[in-house]
């Protein structure tokens, strides 16, 4: 089985303001994934690999990260479609830092709520109280 | 010490949770709302195929009624469901789909601007309304939308992570918490707290749950006193993709698609000749897991097709988008033009914390809603599109019966308690991430897996629950020898993970011990060496208690009221 050698960035904001690359190997397997290889590397070699995952199925986004410096979901990620056996993985370069792969999403949470469409409070909660009133 | 006092707490940031703060909210109750992750990553965006209620709005399912709707349930249920809380939903469930019309979801319509309800499993009439096959998706993105028009009573923690429980003199006070940004414990205290924390499928490895579907939402009530009911009921969904396990939703075959063997035939005719792939999801599950003991998988292998082919490109790329993403993505396969490989997987745990019709648990101020707990309104087996409707309707009852419950009271007092709090949680905290050993944890729950996997399936016997039972107590064991984890405050995941894995493990013996138990198949829980229900013995809901040897058990009757059990025929 071929291995795939997996350039993680770290950064542990307790340790020092610089940041680092660790090198892991990981087994390639057929439907092996990006986000894949980070829990093998968390659960065997190194378990303070901090990252987010959640759906694993592209529906959530928590796992959005720079793989071979594309902006990319790590879990819909094909290892064996990057067609390399040399990944490197980052964070999202365009918000803080906090701990290796995770990002402070702060700002973009706030700007997203913002510009979000939504049916203003009023019409809504005047709406509910009808449909309520007519028990539809 | 970062202690936050409100009135009201809700843990969970998917539909029942934001149900309940909305709900909170228009009470104009001060909440704080606990999410582990950004709300609206929650579990609840995966579900694909619908919500259920009796519009009468597709033109065959005119003759539709909410009492219809409950029959349904309750047979779906194999009459394990309590049918009073089961009519309550669905006598709930018309008006719920309007207002969430109302909040903005983008339902699929008819051309009379009606909203489109698509035949699911079990159902009698076609009632379960969709928005092409990504419901969930809309429907969660839409309730955030709404707690933000309600920001001033609510306040979202993002990224806390619940650890414990508060308790005093039999009454909940709170919760104590990781921030997981800085890795400190911050204290939650309130008058009231609803749990909305989802379901526990991450003990299984063949699963369609997220990461997130861990049951520590389950296990953290249970470890503090409270019961858990019916946890041997799991719901295997019969169409998950090989290799990942990732869902193909009901609608699927709602939309008119087949489910195929070896031979090419449609086998589902053998087993439910009159519904044919549109029986319940234990039948359904149980169906293809004996095609392929019996050597009937496709190439003779372990999965049968889902074959959508005959639907057409124009019917596929309007109702089942998602489906065909999913599938080009995961597996390279193009639904238009080939069949799916698919096989059960886990999917639903239809037990969770005991609660009533209103959400309560037997511990004053301690609530709990949708997955995570147990009424119960889907008894021994869930129909599709009633989880999405247990969610928002229950979600809705708890955010107000708790919301009631605190209103007007003022937001309780910081004392003593707070001190003795997160002096506890300190102890047992240091205890299990400083242990040591030379056990790693993940691959302890990499083996449980394997055990989940095998001996607590779809088809269960004593031989392999004992097994199960005996593997899980040594793993258990084990798991007392794990290394000390990673060092670190900001966000360290080796932290949480690992309470999630002991969770895992406690929320597995109750699992193995109450199918052990239960000497009867009846809805999912199906035992080839007990194949028959059997109303007389155990026509009852299981009850578990946390014990230092293990789960206690005990029964509770299951209310019938209009219904009585009758044989269960497709």
């Amino acid at each position: 089985m071929d291995t795939v050698e997996f350039k993680v960035f770290r950064f542990d904001p307790e340790k020092s303001a610089k940041s680092t690359f660790d090198t892991f190997k990981v087994p390639l397997t057929e439907d092996l994934t990006v986000l894949d290889s980070l829990n093998y590397i968390q659960s065997n070699y190194d378990g303070s690999l901090a990252f987010r995952s959640s759906c694993r199925r592209a529906m959530c986004g928590c796992c959005g990260l720079k793989i071979n410096g594309k902006n990319k979901l790590a879990c819909h990620t094909m290892v064996k479609d990057l067609e390399t056996l040399e990944v490197t993985v980052e964070p999202l370069s365009f918000l803080p830092l906090d701990k290796d792969l995770i990002i402070d999403m702060t700002k973009l949470n706030e700007a997203c709520k913002n510009s979000m469409s939504l049916l203003p409070a009023e019409t809504t909660m005047k709406q509910m109280e009808i449909s309520r009133k007519e028990g539809i | 010490m970062n202690v936050h006092v409100h009135e009201l707490i809700v843990v969970g940031g998917g539909l029942a949770g934001n149900s309940a703060v909305n709900e909170a909210g228009l009470l104009g109750v001060d909440t704080a709302w606990i999410s582990k992750i950004y709300p609206v990553r929650s579990h609840s965006g995966e579900a694909q195929g619908g919500i259920n209620a009796a519009l009468s709005n597709n033109p065959d399912g005119r003759d539709d009624s909410p009492e219809r709707h409950a029959y349904d349930t309750i047979k779906g249920s194999d009459f394990l469901g309590d049918q009073d809380a089961v009519e309550l939903m669905t006598n709930l469930a018309p008006g719920r789909i309007i207002e969430l019309e109302h909040l903005g979801v983008p339902f699929s319509r008819y051309d009379d601007g009606t909203i489109c309800q698509r035949p699911f499993g079990g159902a009698g009439f076609p009632r379960t309304c969709y928005g092409a096959d990504r419901t969930g998706h809309f429907l969660l993105h839409t309730l955030f939308q709404q707690y933000l028009t309600m920001k001033e009573h609510i306040k979202l923690y993002d990224e806390y992570y619940a650890i414990g429980l508060i308790t005093d003199n039999g009454e909940c006070k709170g919760l104590t918490t990781f921030n997981m940004k800085t890795g400190k414990i911050e204290i939650f205290l309130a008058n009231a707290v609803v749990f909305a924390t989802g379901g526990s499928g991450r003990n299984y490895g063949n699963t369609t749950n997220s990461y997130s579907s861990t049951g520590l939402g389950i296990m953290m009530p249970y470890w503090a006193g409270i019961p858990v009911k019916d946890m041997e009921f799991v719901q295997f969904h019969p169409t998950a993709i090989i290799g990942k396990h990732i869902l193909m939703t009901e609608g699927c075959r709602g939309e008119g698609g087949y489910l195929i063997n070896n031979d090419g035939e449609r086998f589902m005719k053998k087993y439910a000749p009159q519904v044919i792939e549109l029986a319940p999801r234990d039948m359904v599950s149980r169906s293809i897991e004996t095609e392929i003991r019996e050597g009937r998988g496709i190439n003779h292998d372990k999965f049968i097709h889902l074959d959508l082919r005959h639907l057409g490109k124009e019917k596929i790329m309007e109702k089942l988008p998602g489906i065909r993403e999913i599938t080009l993505d995961f597996l390279g396969i193009d639904p238009i033009k080939e069949p799916i490989p698919i096989r059960p997987a886990q999917h639903y745990t239809m037990g969770g914390i005991d609660v009533d019709n209103d959400c309560r648990s037997e511990v004053k101020g301690f609530y709990a809603t949708g997955e995570c707990a147990c009424i119960s309104v889907h008894g021994a087996n869930r129909l599709g599109g009633n989880s999405l409707l247990e969610t928002t309707v229950f979600g809705q009852i708890a955010g107000q019966m708790a919301g009631k419950e605190v209103l007007g009271k003022g937001k309780p007092k910081v004392d003593g308690l707070v001190n003795d709090a997160l002096k506890k949680q300190e102890k047992v905290l240091e205890e299990l991430y400083n242990r040591g050993g030379t056990e790693n944890q993940y691959h302890i729950r990499d083996e449980l897996h394997n055990i989940m996997d095998t001996k607590v399936q779809i088809f269960r016997c004593k031989e392999d629950l004992e097994d199960a039972l005996k593997g899980i107590k040594d793993l258990q064991q084990r798991f007392k020898n794990i290394r000390s984890v990673s060092p670190g405050n900001v966000f360290n995941f080796d932290k949480t993970w690992t309470l999630e894995i002991a969770a895992n493990l406690d929320i597995s013996e109750v699992i193995a011990l109450g199918a052990l138990a239960r000497e009867e198949s009846r809805g999912a829980h199906a035992r080839t060496d007990f194949p028959k229900r059997d109303d007389e013995k155990w026509l009852k809901h299981t009850i578990a208690r946390f014990t230092e040897e293990g789960p206690e058990l005990s029964y509770k009757p299951v209310s019938v009221t209009k219904w009585q059990p009758e044989e269960r025929k497709y």
